[in-house]
């Protein structure tokens, strides 16, 4: 179906030199992808082939139907909150508005291991771990999704068709069904898709509140690679979880590229007097909601047994307890920074060629080296690499770039998304212009891409940086002694009794909370994680 | 004492403040084409959109058949409205636009179908029923919005600007079409539009919307 809203032409991107180069720059992240993902996919194939033991043992299917169902019913009930903040946030305009949407994203910003944290800490003792504080924080953590995504596409619906169908005899409830509804529909069917496969591939979350009886396939995977040393349960798992991924990805794909339709956001409308009220008392409870959990993980950093204390911090920077700060810190900002570098140097190369090849096989090359680490989940990508680089030349065991690595094929797909939305905006003709008052190829990309492009290159690089920041699927599989990062040390710290040693878990959490929150503050929302 | 047609009275509107319309009447009889002429941004599709409910009148008053509508929500005051740029439903084809009324209106489906062919038939794009609307010209797509609008027959039918957008040529043969469509629908209509050409061809009566506002000093 080639319906479309009408206005929006496609902008032609063709320029001869950049054809021409994209053949040859596609091998770049071709080898990147086939040696980093493929293999190490390949590696956790052959060790989990006999996938029969899920279907055979009670306790792996148990796993995998406990994780489909929790992902359901989470993908379900973050649409039920998400939708009204949505309509909320992008239908009126109201003093505050920025800020509390800007707070409604603020936990999908935050390491999914920090939520998880944050919500232990505020919820009441016999709530901290089970299904309900699990589905419970994946709202939490995905409500953001539901504000993107449907948000932008809420936004732009222009308010005339809706009094199009006013004026056509349609009340509010019909205007709904029949006007808004199918316009908002693809976008909703593609962050369903999205939530559940986050809510699907939980680990950070999950590690901290879904407990010992309840876990789900990703921490199955970890305890049984790490702690039992099985790794033929391990791999089993990994495989059964990439394909209901894979699955997952290709029914929901046409919504996907239904709710990437470039996107203009309209002026809003103050609300009608009659909804003012209502809407205000969702806005502060949104808002409310949405800071309870950081104000809990700070407030709980400064508790050490009953009483407050600043013991655990002063551990922290000093050296005394289970956590020293400053080495961790350290290691998380290199591995963050490599990662970043790797993965935009990469991302790039991906979407140069997906915008400007001409041939199939090229564009081909290049959406498979987006495509596959969406579907290879971070605990996935780690338990590959343990399987893949361990023997002969390929033995990178304990090398430091190893970790690096895995970050920025956990953040591939976000970059080269973001980058690809943004190259597409640029018209082929100012290429050709620049061509024909005497520029180069690599002048022509210099003065013209990388200038419009410095700032979602900018977003992305940032953007690579939080993921890898926050990453600990991947980072709790290759993690060993030296080189701890904050995401490592607070999963070690989890694992340890002693009040000291739990509050600087908390400690560890606030002092990385409070990085992303400062990086994200560098990224220009306009231009990236708009057309996710 | 009813008076038949649509009747405005004092109308004012403000927006943050500043007027947008002041004191604004006017009158149009029954099966009368009125049109209002004023420069852009002089506040003529606020008087329109007043008239529809779309936007609340500050002071003023609006009476459709001698009854006073201003309380009364768009959706309930059988008033249709072509807009400018027509916002045709762009997930709805031709057909599924111009019925989209008649089904709220719960027309059983076969009567539905026979309105809908009548009102293609009536603006010319007889057999462009199943036509994605993306993919119509403009010409098409006003034709197709005035059609969405006749269908449900509105007591009045507002134009925004019905022809802006389209290029000159095509411009005035469609506004003498326009104006033998309205009369075979036997609409009472009001027109605001800052073509004076535009105006006389469709229009019974051409007013300015300046000289609309009393004791506006």
């Amino acid at each position: 179906m080639a319906r479309s809203l009408a206005g929006f032409g496609v902008v032609t991107t063709t320029h001869a030199p950049y054809r021409r180069a994209s053949r040859r720059l596609v091998v770049v992240p071709g080898v990147f992808v086939a040696v980093f993902t493929v293999w190490p996919a390949l590696a956790t194939l052959r060790r989990g082939f006999d996938i029969t033991a899920i279907a055979t043992e009670g306790g792996l299917r148990g796993t995998v139907w406990f994780t489909t169902w929790q992902a359901v019913v989470s993908t379900v009930l973050t649409l039920a909150v998400g939708l009204p903040i949505t309509w909320i946030l992008s239908r009126h305009e109201f003093i505050g508005r920025r800020f509390v949407r800007a707070l409604t994203l603020v936990p999908f910003v935050l390491p999914t291991l920090v939520v998880g944290l944050a919500f232990r800490a505020v919820l009441p003792a016999d709530l901290r771990t089970g299904v309900i504080p699990l589905v419970v924080a994946h709202v939490f953590l995905n409500v953001a999704v539901v504000v993107r995504i449907v948000g932008a596409r809420w936004e732009s619906q222009p308010r005339s068709f809706d009094e199009a169908a006013a004026t056509l005899g349609a009340g509010p409830v019909t205007r709904f069904r029949t006007v808004t509804w199918p316009m908002l529909r693809g976008s909703v069917g593609a962050t369903a898709g999205l939530v559940f496969m986050y809510c699907f591939t939980t680990y950070g979350a999950a590690r901290v509140l879904a407990g010992p009886s309840r876990p789900v396939t990703e921490t199955e995977i970890y305890r049984f690679a790490v702690l039992a040393g099985d790794m033929r349960a391990a791999s089993a798992l990994a495989i059964a979880q990439v394909v209901l991924v894979g699955v997952v990805l290709a029914v929901t794909a046409r919504g996907v590229t239904h709710a990437s339709v470039p996107i203009r956001p309209l002026a809003l409308r103050t609300a009608p007097h009659a909804r003012r009220f209502g809407v205000a008392i969702g806005a502060v409870i949104v808002g409310a909601v949405f800071v309870l959990p950081i104000v809990g993980l700070v407030s709980r950093s400064l508790r050490v047994g009953d009483g407050f204390s600043l013991a655990a911090w002063r551990g922290a920077f000093g050296g005394a307890g289970a956590l020293d700060v400053g080495p961790s810190l350290t290691a998380s900002l290199t591995t963050a920074v490599v990662a970043a570098a790797l993965s935009i140097l990469i991302g790039s190369l991906v979407a140069f060629v997906q915008v400007h090849a001409a041939s199939r096989a090229a564009r081909g090359v290049a959406t498979a080296c987006e495509v596959i680490p969406v579907v290879v989940s971070a605990v996935v990508v780690g338990l590959g690499f343990l399987l893949a680089f361990r023997n002969g030349p390929f033995d990178w065991r304990g090398r430091w770039w190893l970790l690096p690595v895995a970050h920025a094929v956990v953040a591939l797909p976000l970059v080269s998304r973001t980058m690809t939305a943004s190259m597409r905006q640029i018209p082929a003709d100012l290429r050709n212009a620049a061509s024909t008052l005497g520029a180069s190829p690599l002048r022509v990309l210099a003065s013209v891409d990388v200038s419009l492009l410095r700032r979602p290159i900018g977003a992305a690089t940032t953007l690579a940086a939080l993921v890898s920041l926050g990453e600990f699927g991947a980072s709790s599989l290759l993690s060993r002694r030296g080189n701890e990062t904050l995401t490592m040390a607070i999963g070690r710290l989890l694992g340890r009794p002693g009040d000291l040693v739990q509050a600087q878990a908390f400690v560890a959490s606030v002092v990385l909370a409070a990085l992303c929150l400062v990086l994200v503050t560098f990224v220009d929302f306009t231009t990236a994680g708009e057309r996710r | 004492m009813t008076t038949p047609g649509l009747h405005i009275r004092n109308v004012t509107v403000g927006v943050d403040g500043s007027p947008v319309l002041t004191n604004v009447s006017l009158r149009v009889e029954r099966g009368e084409i009125v049109a209002v002429l004023g420069p852009s941004g002089s506040g003529k599709s606020t008087l329109l959109r007043v008239v529809a409910g779309l936007v609340a009148a500050s002071t003023g008053s609006v009476h459709i058949d001698g009854a006073d509508i201003s309380g009364i929500p768009t959706h309930r005051r059988g008033v249709g409205l072509v807009f400018q740029n027509n916002q045709l439903f762009p997930h709805l084809d031709v057909a599924g636009n111009v019925g989209y009324g008649l089904r709220i209106a719960r027309m059983p489906a076969a009567q539905r179908r026979a309105r809908v062919m009548e009102l293609l038939a009536l603006v010319n794009m007889s057999g462009h029923a199943d036509r994605d609307v993306a993919t119509l010209s403009g010409g098409e797509a006003a034709r197709v919005a005035l059609a969405r609008s006749l269908a449900t027959t509105p007591r009045i039918l507002l134009l925004d600007e019905p022809l802006s957008g389209l290029d000159h040529d095509l411009r005035y043969a469609l506004a003498d079409d326009l104006r033998r469509v309205i009369r075979a629908a036997g609409s009472t209509a009001l027109l605001v539009t800052h073509d004076p050409v535009e105006a006389e061809r469709i229009a019974d009566r051409v007013v300015r919307l300046a000289e609309l506002s009393s004791g506006a000093q």
